[in-house]
């Protein structure tokens, strides 16, 4: 017998269509990657979620811009209805425009194969470091996000008031489950012959 | 058996370890209660449960997705993240 908090997971109709995208993967993967309706929930904030107008400190340039970022953190930690003793901070990361990217890339003597298989494997998802995020058309270019680039902000920085003109897309159910895959495989993977004696 | 959901399912899964290599008791296995015979049936694995059955499919659609994910992975080379650093803002 399933549990009933099992069967959520596993037995809904939605669940099904998650499944059968996973088992496709790579194949058609893009076309389910976002959810139409994004102002659900309209002063959440999900994990995942791409938001315009953060603030971000670079520390290389020490220099600080409201650019677009997405939130890494997990969505109950930063839920502004959730009342805590200590408030959580809020972790995100910026987008960056993929044909930004490759231009650098040129720029800096990389051959045409060399670049083409570079963006072959991040649209592949197959660097550990980066999550590819497709075209939004009239929204957002074919971008990409650092894993490494983390950065946090007191949760009240970002104003959930105006969230239905901030916020950029959000994850469909099967890309946000590649995105934490990625997450968890990026943070921790671990290799079973490091030796960490006492 | 309260806590198992999908985030379990999927650390499970993004782990390389097995039940042995762990040596985890199979009644510490959050699919224990769920899928008892798989676990015990299949000893040492909790990624190989059986197939001909929904449960067991559906675990290992996840299960074979992080492995693809996970195997086909690699780093980025460091001079590109120097790259990066230099060029951080115009790539916004």
């Amino acid at each position: 017998m399933i549990p009933d908090d099992i069967k959520r997971y596993i037995s809904d109709e939605t669940t099904k269509e998650l499944l059968k995208h996973l088992k496709q993967f790579p194949l058609d993967i893009n076309k389910h990657f976002y959810c139409n309706k994004i102002n659900q929930d309209n002063d959440i904030i999900y994990q995942a979620d791409g938001v315009d107008s953060v603030s971000y400190y670079d520390s290389s340039t020490k220099i600080s811009k409201d650019i677009p970022c997405i939130i890494i953190s997990n969505t109950c930690d930063v839920d502004q209805g959730n009342i805590r003793d200590i408030d959580n901070h809020l972790l995100y990361t910026p987008v960056f425009r993929l044909s930004q990217f490759i231009e650098m890339l040129k720029k800096n003597g990389l051959s045409e194969p060399q670049i083409e298989s570079k963006v072959s494997s991040i649209r592949k998802q197959k660097i550990t470091s980066i999550f590819y995020l497709p075209e939004i058309q009239g929204k957002i270019e074919e971008s990409i996000i650092f894993f490494d680039r983390i950065i946090n902000c007191e949760n009240k920085i970002i104003p959930r008031s105006n969230l239905n003109k901030t916020r950029l897309f959000r994850l469909s159910n099967t890309a946000y489950i590649m995105f934490i895959y990625k997450l968890f495989i990026h943070f921790c993977r671990s290799t079973i012959d490091t030796t960490r004696e006492i | 058996m309260e806590n198992i959901n999908l985030a379990t399912l999927l650390m499970l899964a993004s782990t390389p370890f097995t039940a042995s290599s762990l040596n985890i008791e199979y009644d510490q296995l959050p699919f224990n209660n769920v899928f008892p015979e798989a676990v015990i049936h299949n000893g040492t694995s909790i990624s190989t449960l059986p197939r001909d059955t929904k449960m067991g499919n559906d675990l290992n659609i996840l299960f074979d997705f992080a492995d693809k994910l996970r195997e086909e992975s690699t780093e980025l080379d460091g001079e590109i993240v120097r790259m990066i650093d230099k060029n951080m803002w115009d790539l916004i």
